[in-house]
């Protein structure tokens, strides 16, 4: 390791010029970040007329930098595609009382396209009751989970939207599904062996599944190629541009309007105000850690869950003593990262997972629990292979683990086994948040984000459920033996949601139904972090949702004169 | 070491893995190592031998692993180096107890070796685990990497890395393509 953040080079290819500007020219927008809301953000908001800067900490690679090498996968954090435990540590700890440790909770795309480069890509759309949750089944005991202020019906254009314009594959129909307006602009991947067993053991247990809705192309579209199989998928970068990622659909739309430039290896440092509490433009760090000021009418911030309350908290001035948008001091709290329950069967034949896209059946059933149960929240389940070539060495409970009985048995763990996983919703609390760690710095000298978080006790239960659950849809779909005992909410990862939550009263939330900030006019936060409720764990279709949604309200606001 | 294999690939950088794929065509046996010391490879050599051997199908020998595990610690897993160093010596430590007359590993009989190794694994799951992920790296990672020669890693557990695949995948979604 040199100690440099990754990618000193830039083999940054476009099919156009793309328009610059000085930062000493004040641009319309300044967005922060090039993800999947801030992709929306940049490609809506230059179409709209705006000049737009998009300032990137990543670099901007392309399909050709990409490779079919898994050791490339950034499930392991540090990975070129997301950023360096090194260079840029979180520290986390379960209560006040503890002294915050390194660790890696704060994981997020860092390259253009952020994490949808190298994403899942499932693309679930939130179900009704996801947005008034605290009026339908009431507040549990310490946790702050609350009502959206708005409904579905408010972004099912929005959904609609995405879905045709990312492209994303399925099938209308599944009875677990809100109500959509379109039907998927493509038909369903092709149904992989954990599929029909899904379908097996769903079916035996009387529940419902379904073609899992996925950000893949399943045929060509809009310019892209279909997805061609190869299995190199979830943490890594499509080589060839199938898997609908800002990188390949949003960015070099922007781009193509002549008014967006894509600003790479650009950390931004601080919010710049004036004295009438409007902001002004941003501080930021070019590729030689140089700090310049981009000059913006308006700036949106879509860094997500964990950049963006961080970017405020580092934006303090004497007018915004707490951190800039943050007279509600819930800048960083509420956060959430969804829950896992995970589980793995044996089966008596080939199942091969490692080929193809992730998932390609999912089950709904679950997400709502009947109130019987005593649960709050709920999730839906996939069957998956969880295993890349590297995972050659898996290993299974009570066999050995090696030598020649090892080796003999080590295919049919590569090859017939795969994982069940549940993905649940996880509830705020009121202490569970991120803020700035008082010692840990980055390779930039700013701070670390620190993570304060303990899971909550029903998000335990619910994971017990959702893993005993899992273990029931693997027996019945045949499973010879099961394996795994994990159930409960993840304490890091890339969902990093619930940070700078959206809601109507200016005491308890940051941003207004617009992604306004409630205490500066021209400043709007889109990204992870306005979710007031975690979803049932696939978060980016709803963050791209609310970005095109936000992308028409300010619009909207600027046409109004009300900016 | 300290976070395991996944903390060992997780330090390596793009440009660094890409510098090693020259050495993927395979070293020759006279060519001096880059970090590990004679004594060192040769110990490793058995050791991982033992965790794959080589029996009716090729074995950790065969995929060079010693040769990953050397050329990974003076390259992409570099800061792995004085863990993996306290690996060896807690492993050496550990086995030369198995003997009452303190002999080496390298000095039991083979099933002496396969039986010490069972111990570690019980009495010492961390150094073993090291060992192991080691072994498994250089099994299965990219031969690009330096192991996993003539892809014998991948040919083991059934994975062929090809850029494309249709369906059926599995046994069980045939006839619903």
């Amino acid at each position: 390791m040199s100690g440099h953040p990754h990618h000193q080079h830039e083999p940054v290819r476009l099919l156009q010029p793309m328009r610059t500007y000085a930062p000493t020219e004040e641009v319309d927008f300044v967005i922060v970040g090039s993800g999947a809301a801030g992709g929306v953000m940049a490609r809506e908001l230059s179409r709209n007329g705006f000049s737009v800067v998009v300032l990137e900490q990543g670099p901007f690679l392309t399909e050709r930098d990409f490779s079919h090498d898994p050791f490339w996968g950034d499930l392991h954090p540090d990975k070129a595609l997301t950023n360096n435990r090194k260079d840029q540590p979180g520290t986390s700890r379960k209560t006040d009382k503890d002294e915050a440790k390194l660790s890696g909770w704060n994981n997020y795309g860092r390259v253009v396209g952020g994490g949808s480069v190298h994403f899942t890509a499932n693309y679930w759309r939130f179900p009704e009751l996801e947005f008034e949750q605290a009026t339908r089944f009431g507040v549990p005991d310490d946790s702050t989970i609350a009502d959206w202020p708005i409904r579905y019906a408010d972004l099912e254009p929005y959904y609609t939207k995405v879905e045709w314009d990312i492209g994303v594959s399925g099938l209308a129909g599944n009875p677990f599904e809100p109500p959509r307006t379109k039907p998927f602009p493509l038909p369903p991947l092709p149904i992989k062996s954990e599929g029909v067993l899904l379908e097996r053991g769903a079916n035996k247990l009387g529940m419902h599944p379904w073609p899992a809705p996925m950000a893949i192309l399943s045929r060509p579209y809009r310019g892209r190629s279909g997805c061609v199989a190869c299995g190199i998928c979830i943490g890594n970068a499509c080589e060839v541009r199938a898997k609908s990622s800002s990188l390949v659909t949003m960015i070099p739309e922007a781009v193509a309007t002549g008014r967006c430039e894509i600003r790479t290896l650009s950390y931004v440092r601080k919010v710049e105000t004036n004295a009438g509490g409007r902001v002004t433009g941003v501080t930021y760090f070019d590729r030689n850690k140089k700090e310049v000021v981009q000059r913006a009418k308006a700036v949106v911030l879509s860094a997500n869950g964990c950049e963006t309350p961080k970017l405020l908290l580092m934006s303090a001035t004497s007018a915004f003593p707490d951190g800039l948008a943050n007279s509600s001091g819930q800048v960083g709290r509420n956060i959430m990262f969804n829950g896992s329950a995970l589980r793995r069967g044996l089966f008596e034949h080939e199942v091969n997972g490692w080929k193809g896209a992730v998932v390609s059946r999912v089950v709904w059933d679950t997400y709502e629990m009947p109130a019987s149960l005593g649960l709050y929240g709920g999730g839906g389940f996939d069957f998956r292979c969880g295993y890349d070539p590297l995972s050659g060495g898996a290993t299974w409970p009570g066999e050995p683990t090696w030598g020649s009985a090892w080796k003999k048995r080590a295919r049919d763990y590569f090859t017939k086994s795969l994982m069940v996983y549940g993905h649940m919703s996880s509830l705020p609390t009121p202490n569970n948040r991120m803020d700035l760690d008082p010692k840990v710095k980055d390779a930039w000298g700013l701070p670390a984000p620190r993570l304060t978080f303990t899971g909550h006790p029903n998000d335990f239960k619910l994971g017990a459920w959702f893993g005993k659950r899992g273990e029931e849809l693997l027996r019945a779909a045949g499973a010879l033996s099961v394996a795994g005992e994990y159930g409960g909410p993840d304490g890091g990862g890339p969902h990093l949601l619930g940070t700078c939550r959206m809601g109507k009263d200016p005491r308890t939330s940051v941003v207004n139904a617009d992604h306004r900030a409630h205490d500066v006019p021209n400043l709007f936060i889109v990204d992870g972090s306005n979710f007031v409720t975690s979803g049932r764990g696939q978060p980016t279709m709803t963050i791209q949702a609310l970005a095109f949604r936000a992308s028409d309200r300010i619009t909207a606001l600027v046409k109004e004169k009300a900016l | 070491m300290a976070g395991g294999l996944a903390g060992a690939l997780g330090a390596a950088s793009w440009s660094e893995l890409r510098a090693v794929s020259a050495y993927a065509a395979g070293v020759a046996e006279s060519t001096p190592y880059e970090f590990l010391t004679a004594e060192q490879a040769k110990l490793l050599d058995v050791v991982t031998a033992h965790l794959v051997p080589t029996d009716d199908t090729p074995g950790a020998r065969e995929a060079k692993v010693v040769r990953f595990i050397d050329h990974a610690l003076a390259t992409i897993f570099k800061d792995n180096q004085k863990d993996f160093a306290k690996t060896l010596a807690d492993f050496t430590e550990f086995t030369s107890h198995y003997r009452p007359d303190g002999a080496a590993f390298l000095a039991l009989t083979p099933n002496e070796q396969i039986d010490a190794i069972g111990e570690l694994e019980r009495l010492e799951p961390d150094v073993f685990r090291d060992l192991r992920d080691m072994t498994m790296a250089g099994m299965f990672a990219h031969p690009e990497h330096g192991g996993n020669f003539g892809k014998v890693g991948w040919k083991l557990i059934g994975y062929e890395d090809r850029y494309s695949w249709a369906p059926p995948f599995g046994y069980y979604d045939r006839g619903r393509e």
